[in-house]
């Protein structure tokens, strides 16, 4: 005796549904969607900040590449800008943080020197804290 | 006064079938969390998740009330067991099963969708409702979208697993003719 055969939910047998098709692809193409619209190269920021003291000192592009030098308190730090990202080249702190931070490319990513009170940041579309912590 | 009470009934709870199975699934989907709580995963928030396929599978197998039960008491003394009860990683895990449990509602009330669909949607509204409470309330930083598409693709490759497994599980079932 089988049961009859719209009682029975297509789960309940294990069935693979045309439905089931559908979401698999749907689910394949917004991961490609995600990754062009959060990874391409649309999604990159375009500019850097350069603070002394907090201060804006130096708005910077990065499609323009380029070296600049800003004075702080302890001395000069040196900045680039090469291929969408920036890095700080040399900076007078005893630890080398800033340089440490290596290149940043994405909104959001900061690198900072504070002996130089230098902080260089990567705008993204907006910005509020780091993070939380609890 | 009446001189002689008749002693007291001891009070008991009626315990029927319903609530044994709710208890075994439940047991085997904290199980499954503790389990998955003791593995090392390269970014919170990442799981295999095979506590949410049992979800499914008694959806599937027993209606929304067993499985709002199930999914309920998992992310509840699950919390307790490992020890996240109330904090933020709680948060995450209670928001993301709440909207799995959602759309699996819905999608199975379709009629739609077999194992593999459901588990896919829910592993993806888990996900999406995980990193949008991570956004809000503990990174609010526009840095955390580039972990997204990571994420969601760890969804995907951990729905479709989770969905074959249920699948398998469900098939037995039917070649059996049993529904336990």
């Amino acid at each position: 005796m089988s049961p009859p055969a719209p009682a029975l939910h297509p789960a309940l047998r294990g069935r693979l549904t045309a439905g089931d098709a559908v979401v698999l692809a749907l689910s394949l193409a917004g991961l490609v969607a995600l990754a062009v619209q959060l990874w391409g190269a649309d999604a990159r920021p375009d500019t850097a900040l350069v603070r002394i003291d907090g201060r804006e000192v130096l708005r910077l592009s990065l499609a323009e590449a380029g070296q600049y030098a800003v004075e702080g308190p302890a001395g000069t730090t040196r900045v680039e800008v090469r291929d969408g990202r920036i890095r700080c080249v040399s900076s007078p702190g005893p630890q080398h943080l800033c340089e440490r931070a290596g290149w940043l490319s994405h909104a959001g990513e900061v690198a900072v020197g504070l002996p130089n009170r230098v902080s260089i940041e990567v705008l993204g579309r907006n910005r509020r804290f780091d993070s939380i912590s609890y | 006064m009446p001189a002689a009470r008749p002693p007291l009934e001891p009070l008991t709870l009626a315990v029927d079938a319903a609530d044994r199975r709710i208890a075994w699934y439940a047991a085997l989907a904290l199980a499954l969390h503790v389990l998955e709580a003791a593995l090392p995963s390269p970014l919170p928030g990442l799981k295999p998740g095979l506590a949410n396929v049992l979800v499914l599978i008694v959806l599937v197998r027993h209606g929304l009330a067993a499985a709002a039960w199930v999914a309920g008491l998992r992310v509840l003394v699950g919390s307790l067991l490992v020890g996240t009860f109330l904090s933020p990683a709680f948060l995450l895990s209670a928001g993301g099963a709440l909207a799995a449990l959602l759309v699996l509602a819905l999608a199975h009330a379709s009629r739609c969708f077999g194992p593999v669909g459901l588990s896919l949607l829910a592993a993806e509204a888990h996900m999406a409702m995980q990193f949008a409470l991570a956004r809000l309330l503990l990174v609010p930083h526009a840095a955390l979208w580039q972990l997204l598409p990571l994420l969601m693709t760890a969804a995907v490759a951990t729905g479709l697993a989770g969905g074959i497994i249920a699948r398998a599980l469900l098939r037995t079932d039917a070649a059996a003719g049993s529904r336990p």
